[in-house]
């Protein structure tokens, strides 16, 4: 899969995941892009229990290093750290599990989010 | 007096420095003076990001500058002090930063600095964390803490809460009856724990009662309700630890204190305790 979402949230059972591919993956790209450097911050250590951000997979074609983390307003990468305004990347890759996440989690997740 | 002022919040990258004038120390001095003096007392906290600013005076050819009065010495002996914990004499510092510090670092400081509760409850646990009394171990198999082996690249993301407490690295996400073939069919504690049962842990009232070599060690089940579960484990020093899904083990809650009893810890979401077990080497999981 070109890229793959994990919500990262469970401890005993399986985090859920999904492919992003076509359109969504070309607008992920471009909202990476567009992302400020984080000048070195690492951002909010997450909690161990509950839930702990989404964590970005890409295929090795995609040409882009990971995981990244995206958590409380941060991007993390094995290679720096950007800045998720507003927390719209989070958000935005949330919602496109509506099809994979239970509806309930969703919602609980988006509320989390703010 | 002038002073050198450093935003303390990088790990890697040297942090921003700046002067701030004569001028602009008097009016810190003033904002640092109207605080009680427990508000003043904020030292710098060691988490990551922002932390705080130091102030170092700035030396005359004969001596070093005054120290700012009110606040704490970075450490011992020194001239230069902390601020942190004092909300209002942290914005006027911010303030003063001109080019040293961009925009997008500043409101993220700003941000951290009205955070000052979360920053307090992070002291809280910390503090909490060091207050805490392990209880006496009474497995004799009671494996060790030790989560360099749990933590390695190949494992942390194939090895789970149950494998952590049964301390058996699986790598394959282990599920509660799984390996028995009487997998749980909901998260309840009425079905993840006969899960476990089959595949041969069994339950018991506390974690107080003497288990000879041979016998196995203390484990902890948690839910929760209807999204998930959690195992603790109890380690030989007495505390427990756990390992929050493909993420790295710890000894430590959900408030970052030390883990006494997981009845009673902080657990988040998991709020249903639903019983201490014994697992032993013979317990099967997959």
């Amino acid at each position: 899969m070109p890229a793959t979402v994990i919500a990262d949230v469970f401890s005993g059972v399986p985090n859920p995941e999904w492919a992003i591919t076509g359109q969504l993956l070309v607008q992920l790209k471009l909202m990476l892009q567009q992302l400020a450097t984080a000048g070195g911050l690492a951002g909010p250590e997450p909690p161990g229990l509950g839930y702990r951000g989404l964590i970005l997979q890409f295929s090795p074609e995609e040409g882009i290093a990971g995981p990244l983390r995206v958590f409380e307003g941060y991007v993390v990468g094995p290679h720096g750290s950007w800045i998720d305004q507003g927390r719209v990347l989070e958000k935005w890759l949330l919602e496109t599990g509506i099809r994979t996440l239970n509806a309930d989690i969703l919602r609980e997740l988006l509320q989390e989010i703010g | 007096m002038p002073a050198i002022v450093t935003l303390d919040i990088y790990s890697g990258v040297p942090n921003p420095s700046w002067t701030l004038s004569d001028d602009q120390v008097q009016e810190l001095q003033r904002k640092i003076g109207r605080t009680s003096g427990a508000e003043a007392q904020g030292g710098s906290l060691p988490v990551l990001g922002y932390r705080g600013f130091i102030i170092r005076p700035v030396e005359s050819e004969h001596a070093p500058g005054p120290r700012v009065e009110g606040l704490e010495a970075s450490h011992e002996g020194a001239e230069e002090s902390v601020l942190s914990g004092i909300p209002e004499a942290e914005d006027f510092v911010l303030s003063t930063a001109g080019e040293a510090v961009d925009a997008e670092l500043t409101r993220h400081v700003r941000e951290a600095i009205s955070a000052g509760t979360t920053r307090a409850a992070l002291a809280e646990a910390a503090a909490e964390a060091a207050r805490v009394t392990c209880p006496r171990c009474h497995a004799a198999d009671a494996p060790a803490y030790n989560p360099g082996f749990w933590n390695a690249p190949g494992r942390q993301p194939r090895n789970n809460c149950y494998n952590y407490a049964n301390d058996q690295a699986t790598n394959t996400f282990a599920q509660p009856g799984r390996a028995s073939g009487r997998m749980y069919t909901a998260l309840t504690c009425q079905s993840v724990q006969p899960a476990a049962v089959s595949d041969g842990l069994a339950a018991c009232p506390n974690f107080h009662g003497a288990l000879a070599r041979g016998h196995g060690w203390y484990v902890a089940l948690v839910i929760w309700p209807g999204r998930d579960y959690h195992w603790y484990r109890q380690d030989n020093v007495g505390c427990w630890s756990h390992k929050p899904g493909s993420t790295p083990a710890r000894n430590t809650d959900n408030s970052g204190a030390a883990i006494a009893d997981p009845r009673t810890c902080n657990r988040g979401n998991y709020t249903q305790f639903c019983s201490y077990m014994i697992t032993t080497r013979r317990v099967r999981i997959r």
